[in-house]
């Protein structure tokens, strides 16, 4: 207690000593601080890898601190210069992508030759049917025939509370419940060791290996953990070996995971790495021998898909470019496309409008190399406006007159040339009728008529036409009389001598056309008088006429005169004082 | 997610494994079927902060034909002691099974009095319930036919294999 009052005064040596120091170090080490941060960067420098190492070594502080920084710097980057990240990034996806599809293609490849062989061979067959006989899976007969031995399964099991800890498996489906297989066999093993036990002293027993008829479970035992293997065949004994060890080199890496096991499996997650490797399979020869083949099977299905597949394209290829060439036809005057459409393999549907003058269909169809047996025709009539069908009328109309030139070259054709008069009608008339011509008028205006004398070398068609427009007017020709008189008077003389001429004409018309004709000269009289009078009168009229043409020039031959003595004309009362004629074809059958 | 390995133990007939059938497949049966050796299943339990797989144990009934294996209960995170409420036997049969386990394990204990759907045949007298109450962490009174309180006893066991 004594001391006390000692310690809170400072002695004088002590004084002395603070003064000392502060001379040295300077106030608060500030001499010594000063050279230290001078230097500070040489010094970090040369520990600062080691202290990191050391730091990390001695918990996790350094990544906890470190991953926000990290973190947000790349996203930074990311951010700032995505161009160059896609340009760094490009090359290594490009290469991922391929090489997964190449994986992909040839895990197909492989995938659907096992399947075919599997299928459709004879081995193929027998192993299914053997399958069956002996009551197993396909797949596991096929495992058992295709492999010495096999690993299905490996799990890894706590070894005192039976909790799985990991497990892989060949195939994803097949693999049983892990948690339950590992809790039952370490209860299994629990009874087992607990009834077989001899004596009291002995080591415990324990199950090494657990069969049935398919399959074994190999169990490979730690002192903390279990090393389960799913075996189908029989396992050689360097495999068996290959578990102890693995689960060995487990029970190292994972020492203190295993110390500290509190129910919590995901730190095992990593073991997979190891357990993947203990899934082994050794094939038979013969199978290996296979595996090594190529899969020449799936190729061939391939191939043909392929082909199938090319040519189903190639056709319907084939078959729309057809539809659309014979849809082409729409654009022929005078064909209206309603529907083109494939109605089977092979088959087309075409329908269509017609103009009865445009291009048939078959023809159309033969000009363009088209099967027509293909093509299912459905057409219907109507009656087209386009100007070219409207020419192609006009043509066909003026094949008949050979004598008009036409020339086509104008926007409206220009005819030129001469024509009967009766037939430039005719041609006028047709002209007229053709729907949709509009410029008929100016088409005729270019025809000239032609007189009747020129017509002898006309064609029979036009003689005949001639003659029968002549003989018209003869028949329609009437000399008219005096009352009570038999003698022609002026104007009776200058009617019959222009007849005359007509006649002459007729006659040669009718010698031309080979005809027999004849003329009848009828003589009436009015009822004024006897009878017997009249009939003399009339008869004598038409002799007269008769005599006046002969006189005039008409051989005799052709003129027959009758009386026909009273003619009576029931609108006039008056009755007939005339002669009036026709011309009589007498036919030569 | 944790796993945790929990048993139940008790006389044959208390009905371990129709509460273990009720819990994992919802389902009871009137059918007795006498278990051998251990059955075991399994059940993911959501609780406020966790999930907890509990693979359950269900070890063959314990009497006098059938001895206690202790190896069962290695690397148990917890146990159950089931007794029948119909049966008074049932409790003095457990209560040896418990004293049993406690000569190899020091984890965590609950008691189940089971069939609470039938009559009651026997109550704690006070000064039972104050002896056994050190002894069990808790008791349920459950019933595996209609389910009544199934549930919440095994979440209660979850909820005790994680602390």
């Amino acid at each position: 207690m004594a001391d006390c009052p000692n310690s809170k005064v400072p002695s004088e040596d002590e004084v002395a000593m603070q003064q000392l120091r502060e001379l040295i170090l300077g106030k608060n080490q500030e001499f010594v601080k000063q050279v230290i941060q001078d230097n500070a960067r040489e010094m970090v420098s040369e520990v600062v890898i080691e202290a990191i190492h050391d730091r990390q070594n001695h918990n996790d502080e350094f990544s906890k601190i470190l991953t926000p920084v990290v973190q947000k710097s790349v996203e930074t980057s990311v951010k700032q210069q995505s161009e160059q990240f896609v340009g760094y990034l490009y090359p290594l996806v490009g290469r991922l992508v391929r090489k997964s599809v190449t994986s992909f293609l040839s895990e197909f490849l492989e995938k659907t030759n096992v399947l075919i062989e599997n299928s459709l061979t004879f081995k193929g067959i027998k192993w299914r049917f053997k399958a069956w006989q002996s009551g197993v899976s396909f797949s596991q007969y096929v495992a058992s025939q295709t492999f010495i031995f096999k690993v299905e399964q490996v799990l890894l099991i706590h070894r005192e509370t039976g909790i799985l800890l990991n497990s892989v498996s060949q195939s994803v489906h097949e693999s049983a419940d892990g948690d339950l297989v590992s809790a039952m066999l370490t209860a299994i093993n629990d009874f087992v060791s607990d009834s077989f036990n001899p004596q009291q002293e002995s080591p415990e027993q324990n199950l090494e290996v657990v069969k049935t008829e398919d399959f074994s479970l190999v169990i490979k035992r730690g002192p903390k953990l279990l090393l389960v293997a799913a075996v189908t065949g029989n396992i050689p004994q360097d495999i068996s070996t290959k578990f102890q060890i693995t689960n060995e080199y487990i029970h190292k890496l994972y020492a203190k995971e295993i110390a500290n096991f509190n129910g919590d499996t995901m730190v095992f997650e990593p073991a997979s790495q190891q357990l993947q490797d203990c899934l082994v399979a050794k094939m038979h020869p013969e199978a290996l021998k296979k595996k090594n083949k190529k899969p020449i099977m799936a190729i061939g299905l391939v191939i043909i898909l392929l082909i199938g597949f090319g040519f189903l394209g190639f056709h319907n290829y084939q078959q729309n470019q057809l539809v659309d060439q014979i849809a082409q036809i729409g654009q022929q005057p005078g064909i209206v496309t309603r529907n083109v459409e494939r109605t089977g393999w092979q088959d087309i549907e075409l329908s269509v409008l017609r103009d009865p003058d445009a291009i048939e269909v078959e023809k159309w169809l033969a000009e363009q190399h088209i099967d027509a047996s293909k093509i299912l025709l459905l057409e219907k009539q109507y009656l087209s406006l386009e100007a070219s069908l409207i020419k192609t009328r006009l043509k066909t109309i003026l094949a008949k007159y050979p004598q008009i030139e036409v020339d086509w070259q104008q926007k409206i054709p220009v005819l030129t040339g001469t024509l009967p008069n009766v037939q430039r009608l005719a041609l006028a008339t047709k002209i007229h009728a053709i729907p949709g011509l509009t410029y008929a008028e100016e088409l005729i205006s270019g025809i000239k008529a032609e007189e009747l004398a020129t017509i002898n070398e006309d064609s029979p068609e036009i003689l005949m036409a001639l003659f029968e427009i002549n003989k018209a007017k003869i028949d329609s020709t009437q000399v008219e009389f005096e009352k009570g008189q038999g003698a022609l008077n002026e104007k009776a003389k200058d009617q019959l001598r222009a007849f005359a001429s007509y006649l002459k004409t007729t006659i040669e018309l009718s010698k031309k056309l080979e005809l027999n004709v004849g003329l009848i000269i009828m003589g009436a009289s009015d009822s004024s008088g006897s009878i017997k009078y009249n009939q003399s009168l009339s008869q004598k009229r038409a002799l007269i006429v008769r005599q006046f043409l002969v006189e005039e020039g008409i051989e005799a031959q052709y003129l027959n005169a009758i009386g026909l003595g009273v003619v009576e004309n029931a609108a006039s009362g008056s009755g007939l004082r005339k002669v009036i004629f026709n011309i009589i074809n007498f036919k030569t059958d | 997610m944790f796993q945790k390995k929990i048993c139940l133990l008790g006389p044959s007939g208390v009905g371990k494994t129709s509460l273990v059938k009720q819990f994992v497949e919802g389902i009871f049966s009137e059918k007795y079927l006498t278990t051998i050796g251990v059955k075991i299943d399994k059940k993911l339990v959501d609780l406020a902060v966790d999930q907890v797989q509990l693979m359950i144990w269900d070890l063959e009934g314990i009497d006098r034909y059938c001895g206690f294996q202790p190896k069962y209960l290695r690397g148990a995170s917890a146990y159950a002691i089931v007794t029948d409420h119909t049966r008074s036997q049932s409790l003095v049969e457990a209560m040896e099974i418990h004293r049993m386990v406690r000569e190899v394990s020091d984890i965590p204990a609950i008691l189940i009095i089971n069939k609470s759907d039938l009559d009651v045949a026997w109550h704690w007298t006070e000064s039972e319930l104050n002896g056994y109450s050190k002894e069990f962490i808790r008791s349920f009174s459950t019933s595996a036919k209609t389910g009544d309180q199934v549930e919440e006893m095994f979440k209660f066991i979850a909820q005790l294999t994680l602390n």
